[in-house]
């Protein structure tokens, strides 16, 4: 035998004997990573690198990391985070010994060096190099702050830049990931599920950057552990300070300001977190233009709050409460808004309030428990015709899940099983009060209107699902969730599957399927381009559960440390999906709901480049096609984009300058187009002769749509451009920014409308954002 | 404008006065409208000739002084009539008929976009091809080809077992009228009260989903048909009194057609046009002496 293989064989021998001795001379490493500068804790990825590299682990959200059954002895440990420099420290572990350390991390300098550590890589890399589970694509806050938006940055708005995830128009309340419609995207608050995440229509999402740590965007091939949605979730991770005292951030923009205060408690055994945000466009028109010349505002809060428990558990809460309000009374010198009488109270907002609880089991397995309530009313009001409208939706939820590892190693557990469950009690009421405003309304008749519809709903589900690593190459996730709504009288198995083969430590390959249903929906005309408010109804014996099934196949590639490309096809069915029979008519018993099915497929592409040097960014390629049935007619859905690329983009050049830039060009979406109008002639049975209504009749003039969605919108397209000078201020970190939204004024189409009040009649566009500029600053102490 | 849609278009352009200062910038460039089909028909099997009217929708506001005659309905209403269209009327047993046009007919070249079918008499006395049976109970399909466009619908005319005329007496507040046949396969039911003549409308006519049998009853406060009309209904006056069936595509287009609320592309069957395909049938038609 020769000297070289011997040699190997008795160091594979020492180590499968260390390996084994790891529960009788193993101590315990723990810590935070955390800024240099800021103290505030780092998503990283911290890996033991020596005496050889054992495992990597990634920072929760408050920073924090731990390796249990380490080997005693001189043990080096690296840690790596996006846009900082590497670093290690090395420490000696004692047998039974836990050791505390600090990991301390600064922004990576003006020459950045390019990270060459052999054993610690970087969090996408770690992402990739995980299990089978379907594609997350994270965003940190850091990335989101580079990302030219209009006055601040928007957390969930950056989401739509990722491939697979699309938004309607520059004012589209939601997403569409997938081919699928809106609602089948949940968007949750550390786990905890929001109904309708935006502000003003569509312009602004609901969360408060600052107290925003990191987004992770699912677009398909959901666990087990996620249902009650068809197409995506969006995960959007409160940030928790680490650092003793009150420390925050002031953003203050043209749009809004945003104070975020928070603090840790000595020994970091808690944290809190509470930031708070409002417009005040209309405050300045008051000023600038008149009483009520701007009468809207949005304001929200959100708090968050955690606690670490003995045993490695921690406690926390999560709490949003946001509001938007368009108020005009009748000073208001808007002719639509106000003025004539028009004065009437259009409010909307979510609430939410909810509990976790985490709690590892030995060193083998983990509990998780959360309780919630989550709400969105949106509410109109207009005293003059007492015209009222109001829907509500409660959702008080209870979940649970418990994981256990069995066999393998620590790093790779040869079985994870993970059993969970969820129940969600749904309070739904809409209440709409009509009343003809005169005599003609009717033909000649008074109509008071009273409709009420209330619904109280339940969903139970279960969940079973087994992670399978026999080796470091091949992972397959199965699980099962079995679901039941007793108001539908449904029950539903949905099988899912995914499959991950690592042919190289630079190549993937992935394949997923499952079946995914859902019972609470938000109905609306996808003839309307701008979604103000949601109409949500849960399943019942006249609204049926929507399903679907999905297959994703893909791979991902690392063309270098720096650079990484994905690509994934998808397949999805959908049945059973619930759409208005007529125009905004709410009253959605079984005679006013259409119910339709279709399909969508397509292939997403996101190449990335990390931030090792100077530039960073993205480019995502999406090409989707969907199709929908009803009734025998098939039409292209509203928001069906066949080709949808962003290009994202940001540049250091030092540590006081960094540029942004967002380029976005997408092909149009459908509509409905006009063929013009014409007379409703009437037929006489008595008489049998035809009738031309008269001259002033309203019949005399009836738009005529062509068929369902066979028009397109022009291409989209739109470049937004940020400049950020970053500085400090008596300690303080100062980040001077301009905006400029669409920078060369394009003339994305709205929507168009038919004119019928001219001769001739006249198709007429309205156009999306223009050229916005903003200016902002944000000082973080 | 209904409130609601008021209301609603009110949320709508407050919401873009909100989001999109752009309006006010000088507006994307737009698409033409291309004009559409429209297509206008009601079969009655008791006529001995059915009518299509096909025009054009338009992209002008219409004159609205002019006089309308029955030779030339189109064109003297102030629409644009579809020539040399191809309609084609399917009978349930494969039997068909295309329609002539009027225009191609008359030699006055009158009843431009008229397209007419021949249904009752001897097939022989029907230009050629144009002669198709129609009766209670069928389902007939009509296909439109044009160079506006093509359509496709089908009506299923009701069937009924009699048709019901005469004359009666009723003494208002003793006497009952009551419907004692019940036709099948009907969409809704059309009630009309006329005077004597069976020409002036008194009241309007009155749309029901259900066969509402009590025409006439003794009691102002009883659920009857012509209970809206009760003001018309005088002693020692003279009335005509008369339900027709319609098929579910008259209904929904006529008869709904007042719910501010109702969509109007649903209900019927109609597609690749605007307008209406259905039928009709009046199964009583009875004079009414009030005593």
């Amino acid at each position: 035998m020769r000297p070289r293989r011997f040699l190997a064989m008795i160091a594979s021998l020492l180590l499968l004997a260390g390996s084994a001795a790891f529960g009788q001379s193993a101590g315990r490493v723990h810590g935070t990573v955390t800024d240099a500068v800021t103290g505030a804790p780092l998503a990283a990825v911290v890996g033991i690198v020596s005496p050889v590299p054992l495992r990597n682990a990634r920072t929760d959200s408050v920073g924090r990391f731990s390796f249990i059954d380490v080997p005693a002895g001189s043990v080096t440990i690296g840690a790596s985070a996006f846009g900082y420099a590497s670093e290690r420290i090395t420490v000696v572990v004692s047998p039974g010994q836990d050791i505390e350390v600090r990991i301390r991390l600064r922004i990576a300098a003006r020459e950045l060096e390019t990270v060459r550590t052999t054993a610690t890589i970087s969090a996408e890399q770690a992402q990739a190099a995980g299990p089978a589970g379907g594609s997350i694509t994270s965003l940190s806050v850091r990335d989101l702050r580079t990302i030219p938006a209009l006055g601040e940055t928007d957390v969930l708005r950056a989401a739509a830049l990722l491939p697979g995830i699309s938004a309607r128009n520059d004012f589209w309340a939601g997403f569409n990931v997938r081919g699928g419609e809106s609602d089948q995207t949940q968007v949750r608050l550390d786990g905890l599920s929001i109904f309708s995440p935006f502000h003003l229509g569509g312009l602004f999402s609901t969360f408060i950057p600052d107290a925003v740590s990191e987004v992770d965007a699912r677009v398909g091939a959901l666990p087990s552990s996620v249902g009650g949605r068809l197409s995506g979730v969006m995960d959007v991770t409160s940030g928790e300070e680490s650092r003793a005292g009150v420390h925050g951030a002031l953003d203050v923009s043209a749009i809004s300001t945003a104070l975020k205060l928070g603090g840790a408690t000595p020994k970091s055994a808690g944290s809190w977190n509470l930031a708070v945000r409002r417009t005040y466009a209309d405050e300045l028109a008051k000023v600038v233009i008149g009483p009520d010349a701007f009468p809207y505002h949005f304001q929200d809060a959100q708090l968050h709050a955690s606690l670490a428990l003995r045993g490695g558990g921690a406690l926390r809460f999560t709490g949003y409460t946001g509001l938007d309000l368009l108020q005009p009374t009748t000073d208001s010198g808007s002719a639509v808004l106000g003025g004539s009488g028009n004065a009437f109270r259009f409010d909307w907002g979510n609430k939410l309030a909810g509990l976790i609880y985490e709690q590892p089991l030995g060193v083998l397995g983990a509990l998780s428990q959360r309780v919630s309530w989550s709400q969105f009313s949106t509410a109109y009001d207009e005293k003059a015709t007492t015209t009222g409208l109001a829907n509500h939706i409660a959702d008080f939820h209870i979940a649970g899940d418990l994981t256990r590892r069995l066999g393998g190693t620590m790093a790779t557990p040869l079985h994870t099983l993970a059993l969970g469950y969820e129940l969600s009690n749904l309070d739904v009421r809409y209440h709409e009060h009509i009343s003809a405003s005169s005599a003609s309304d009717f033909s000649g008749n008074l109509v008071i209107d009273d409709t009420l519809i209330t619904q109280k709903s339940k969903a139970q589900s279960l969940y079973a699902e087994e992670l399978f690593q026999p080796g470091k190459r091949l992972s397959v996730r199965a699980g099962v969730r079995a679901e039941r709504v007793p108001s539908a009288d449904w029950t539903g198995v949905s099988p899912r599957l995914s499959a991950k083969y690592r042919a190289s430590d630079r190549v993937a390959f992935t394949l997923a399927g499952g079946r995914y249903s859902q019972w609470v929906h938000a109905v609306r005309n996808e003839d309307l381009p701008v979604r103000i408010v949601d109409i949500w109804f849960a399943s019942d014996s006249d609204v049926p559960v929507s399903t679907s099934t999905e297959f994703v196949g893909g791979t991902e590639l690392w063309l270098t440390r720096s650079d990484f490309l994905r690509v994934e096809a998808y397949d999805k069915h959908f049945a059973d999906l619930i759409e208005p029979a007529s125009t905004i008519d709410p009253r959605l018993r079984p005679s006013e709901l259409k119910t339709f099915g279709g399909e969508s497929h397509g292939v997403d592409v996101l190449l990335r480049h990390l931030a090792t040097d100077h530039l960073s960014g993205w480019i995502s390629y999406s090409y989707g096609k969907s199709i929908r049935e009803a009734n025998g007619e098939v039409y292209a859905p509203a928001h069906d984009r066949r080709h949808d690329l962003n290009v994202v983009a940001s540049y250091r050049k030092s540590e006081r300058y960094s540029f942004g830039a967002r380029l976005g060009i997408a092909s149009g979406t459908p509509y409905t187009g006009w063929a013009g109008s014409y007379s409703r002639w009437s037929w006489d049975p008595v008489s049998r002769r035809w009738r031309v209504p008269n001259g002033t009749s309203g019949a005399r003039d009836e738009q005529v749509r062509t068929a369902r969605n066979t028009e397109r919108y022009p291409t989209y397209n739109r470049l937004d451009l940020s400049a950020h000078r970053n500085g400090h201020f008596r300690g303080a970190e100062v980040d001077a920014f301009v905006n400029l939204v669409n920078a060369t004024n394009a003339r994305n189409v709205l929507i168009y409308t038919f004119d019928t009040s001219v001769n001739p009649p006249a198709v007429r566009g309205y156009s999306q954002l223009p050229f916005l500029p903003t200016i902002g600053m944000r000082l973080a102490f | 404008m209904t409130t609601r849609a008021r209301g609603l278009r009110v949320l709508l352009a407050a919401a873009a006065v909100i989001v999109a200062g752009a309006c006010e910038l000088p507006a994307p460039t737009v698409p033409s409208v291309e004009p559409g089909l429209v297509v206008f028909s009601v079969l009655d099997p008791a006529l001995g000739e059915q009518v299509v009217l096909l025009m054009e929708t338009r992209a002008v506001v219409p004159d609205t002084t002019l006089r309308v005659t029955t030779d030339d309905p189109i064109v003297t209403s102030g629409e644009t009539p579809v020539l040399d269209a191809r309609v084609v009327l399917y009978g349930p047993n494969g039997d068909s008929a295309v329609a002539v046009e009027d225009r191609v007919r008359r030699p006055d070249h009158l009843g431009a976009g008229v397209y007419r079918i021949w249904s009752l008499g001897a097939p022989s006395a029907a230009p050629a091809d144009a002669f198709l049976s129609l009766l209670p109970g069928q389902r007939i399909r009509l296909k439109v080809t044009s160079a506006v466009g093509s359509a496709a619908a089908s009506t299923q005319i009701p069937g009924i077992d009699r048709v019901i005329t005469g004359n009666t007496v009723v003494m208002m507040g003793r006497d009952s009228l009551v419907l004692t046949t019940t036709p099948t396969g009907a969409g809704g039911f059309v009630y009309s009260l006329r005077n004597s003549n069976n020409v002036g409308r008194e009241g309007d006519e009155q749309y029901h989903r259900a066969l509402e049998r009590h025409l006439i009853m003794p009691g102002v406060e009883d659920e009857w048909a012509f209970s809206y009309a009760v003001a018309f209904l005088r002693r020692l006056t003279r009335h005509t009194v008369t339900v027709t069936a319609v098929d579910s595509n008259y209904f929904a287009y006529f008869g709904e057609s007042s719910d501010p609320f109702k969509d109007r592309s649903a209900g019927t069957n109609l597609r690749g046009a605007a307008g209406v395909f259905g039928s009709s049938i009046v199964f009583y038609s009875v004079v009414v002496n009030i005593n």
